[in-house]
């Protein structure tokens, strides 16, 4: 057995047989012709690039067909690609004017491209020399009169190989072909992306392994934990394989859960609600069945590097409240650092792009989310204008982001009134009965609780920014992050406080954050009060199973214990072992 | 300046090199000391401009303002896709 440790690009985790596909063509000694076949040459490179145009386009269709545009794309660079006059111009001068053959020469251009390509420093765009490989497999097995190297399985096999590219990736029969391994390849390169379009489990960047391994040998690809292993002996074997039929059976599990309610046994209904950016992904939540969105993040509007106008912004909510068909939809106003937010540009006149920003030292203690929104009122009314003429189509709920004194949720409410007041006068089609809430994810808010909770609509506990603030760690900071922890006794203390005081007001309250998502902390959740918690659309079914299969009166035990805990650790192990109460048969399975 | 989080890969670079053919003008691009025309899409990739790279575009011929206006306005509008702003490929 060798178990050798690579890159994870698609998750998964598959047993098979190996099969080892050879990285053809890979060096090419000069080749001349005579000067009397110089045209048929020519003639030669030519009919062979249509060929291959024609292959790459059916090659897009095909993955277009499969998985989408998106990665259909990724041929249509292929395409411009070939068709660039200067690589062209390389390969007709080497036949035209050095004689060589049209294969040596297609190979002589395009491996000058190569070299070039991996002497950029940047890994993401090194990445693209894969691309180039690509297209000189590509035009020469088209020229040495091959056919595509397209491989019939009959029965499962996992693919082994120095590299792949992306278009013998996009080519492989998914039902035979389980998982993918190579020996270079990076996470950003089109073969991983192809892979994961593809739910086929794969790990790149493994190092020399084909020497190990021949074709017929037993190998275990794990796309989560980026391992590969090589002839594995029983007892691996055996803990793949029970990983295996772990996932098989929840699957089979959660999608017959569907389309029943989240609720505990002792009958307490819990909203599970969507967290999404993109407008297309709530058809996600409409797949999940979610009752809702939880949390409409709104930046993207804002990063591709112009401002959206009131239309965009209407455009895009109208979406999602129309795709979420009668269920409530709550929308954070714009969540941004003034860094993201704009660019100074020379060029535009438009007054709002030359707005220039103070560098800041401290970007997450500075001038951002609600803060900017009050600071930038134009653009913070054009959003709320926006919100509230979509509300028209179906129910809307607007969050306030970062909200720390009291002062600002008031300027926020009354903007949010005068918006109400101008569409009014203007005639113009909304609804006015949008509730307004605050984000709850400044320790500042939680010590004042009891002054918002009469006047605010409803909270979200936003759990990620809450502990960053609460335990002033930065989560992207490796020395520091160990301190980032959601569950630590700290941060549930002041979600235990806003619940205190939200009920005592009878106010609604939900969670967005990781802390939501993540199946071991949904006991702790409802036994703290929470009956609405926003998460990933895709954990949705497995949060739902433990709703289904908890109880309200233990729940709030565990959270009352949990509350008594001195650290993080001791507080996830408990949770972890509440959780394995629920599904005894899950003892094994990964923390 | 590129805007967009994945910097000048296939699809930006693409759309760069159709929209520089369609003009007369030599087009040509300049970032990290390096200087291409930006119909050639193996020369665009090269450049190797990452998210915040300033590029410089210059436009010589009949029609360079229209030229450089068009190649500008796919830098500042982030290289739009329909649909999802910035996919990866």
């Amino acid at each position: 057995m060798r178990k050798l440790q690579g890159i994870a690009v698609s998750s998964g985790v598959a047993i098979a047989k190996a099969v080892i596909l050879n990285s053809d063509g890979q060096q090419m000694g000069v080749a001349t012709c005579a000067p009397d076949e110089v045209d048929a040459e020519f003639v030669l490179l030519k009919e062979a690039l249509q060929t291959a145009s024609q292959e790459i386009s059916a090659c897009r269709d095909d993955v277009t067909g499969k998985i989408g545009s998106n990665y259909g794309a990724i041929f249509d660079g292929h395409l411009l690609m070939l068709q660039d006059p200067n690589l062209f111009g390389m390969m007709r001068d080497g036949i035209l004017k050095e004689h060589y053959t049209a294969e040596y020469s297609a190979y002589a251009a395009l491996t000058s491209y190569v070299h070039l390509f991996q002497r950029i420093q940047n890994p993401l765009m090194a990445e693209r020399v894969n691309d180039v490989l690509d297209l000189r497999k590509r035009l020469l097995r088209i020229l040495q009169k091959r056919k595509p190297q397209i491989q019939k399985f009959d029965q499962p096999v996992i693919i082994l190989s120095r590299n792949l590219t992306p278009s013998e990736t996009a080519s492989m029969d998914t039902k035979f072909v389980m998982a993918l391994a190579t020996e270079i390849g990076g996470p950003s390169s089109h073969t991983a992306i192809v892979a994961e379009g593809l739910h086929i489990p794969a790990v790149v960047g493994i190092g020399p392994f084909l020497k190990y391994v021949t074709s017929g040998t037993t190998v275990i690809v794990d796309g989560d934990e980026g391992l590969f292993v090589i002839d594995p002996d029983e007892e691996t074997l055996e803990h793949y394989r029970k990983i295996q039929r772990q996932r098989y059976s929840l699957n089979i599990h959660l999608d017959a859960m569907r389309d029943l309610p989240a609720e505990t046994i002792d009958g307490v209904r819990i909203q599970l609600l969507g967290n999404i950016e993109f407008p297309q992904e709530a058809n996600a939540c409409m797949q999940s069945n979610a009752d809702g969105v939880g949390l409409y993040r709104t930046e993207f509007l804002y990063l591709s590097g112009k401002h959206p106008d009131e239309e965009d912004h209407f455009n895009a909510y109208k979406q999602v409240v129309e795709t979420m068909n009668g269920k409530p939809v709550t929308i954070r106003t714009v969540d941004l650092g003034a860094d993201k937010l704009l660019e100074p540009s020379e060029n535009t006149g438009d007054s709002e792009s030359n707005y220039y920003i103070n560098e800041e030292k401290n970007p997450c203690l500075g001038l951002r989310s609600i803060r900017l929104s009050l600071k930038r009122v134009e653009l913070f009314r054009k959003q709320l204008r926006a919100i509230y003429r979509a509300a028209y189509y179906g129910p809307m709920k607007i969050m306030f982001p970062l909200v720390s004194t009291l002062a600002e949720w008031r300027q926020a409410r009354m903007i949010a009134e005068d918006v109400k007041e101008d569409l009014q006068d203007g005639n113009i089609p909304f609804n006015p009965n949008v509730p307004l809430g605050i984000m709850v994810e400044v320790p500042s808010t939680v010590l004042m609780i009891d002054q918002f909770a009469p006047e605010v609509d409803f909270f979200s506990i936003g759990t990620n920014d809450l502990t960053q603030y609460s335990l002033a760690v930065d989560r992207t900071n490796m020395d520091v992050v160990y301190l980032y922890n959601s569950c630590d006794p700290a941060v549930l203390k002041l979600i235990d406080m806003t619940m205190r005081s939200a009920n005592q007001h009878n106010k609604a309250v939900s969670l967005c954050g990781q802390l939501g998502s993540n199946p071991y902390f949904t006991q702790l959740l409802i036994g703290m009060g929470l009956r609405q918690i926003s998460l990933v659309p895709g954990t949705i079914p497995e949060v739902k199973r433990v709703v289904r299969h908890a109880r309200v009166s233990q729940c709030r035990k565990i959270a009352e214990r949990a509350l008594k805990m001195e650290n993080a650790t001791e507080i996830r192990n408990y949770l972890w072992s509440e959780y394995l109460r629920l599904f005894p048969d899950l003892d094994g399975e990964v923390f | 300046m590129v805007s967009n989080e994945n910097g000048l890969h296939i699809r930006p670079a693409a759309m760069i090199s159709q929209c520089a053919s369609k003009f007369q003008s030599k087009i040509e691009l300049e970032a990290n000391g390096q200087t291409v025309d930006a119909r050639f899409i193996m020369d665009v990739l090269l450049l190797a401009a990452t998210k915040g790279t300033a590029v410089t575009i210059t436009a010589e011929g009949p029609d360079h303002e229209d030229a450089a206006a068009a190649v500008a306005e796919l830098f500042k509008s982030g290289f739009p896709l329909d649909g999802n702003a910035d996919f990866t490929p």
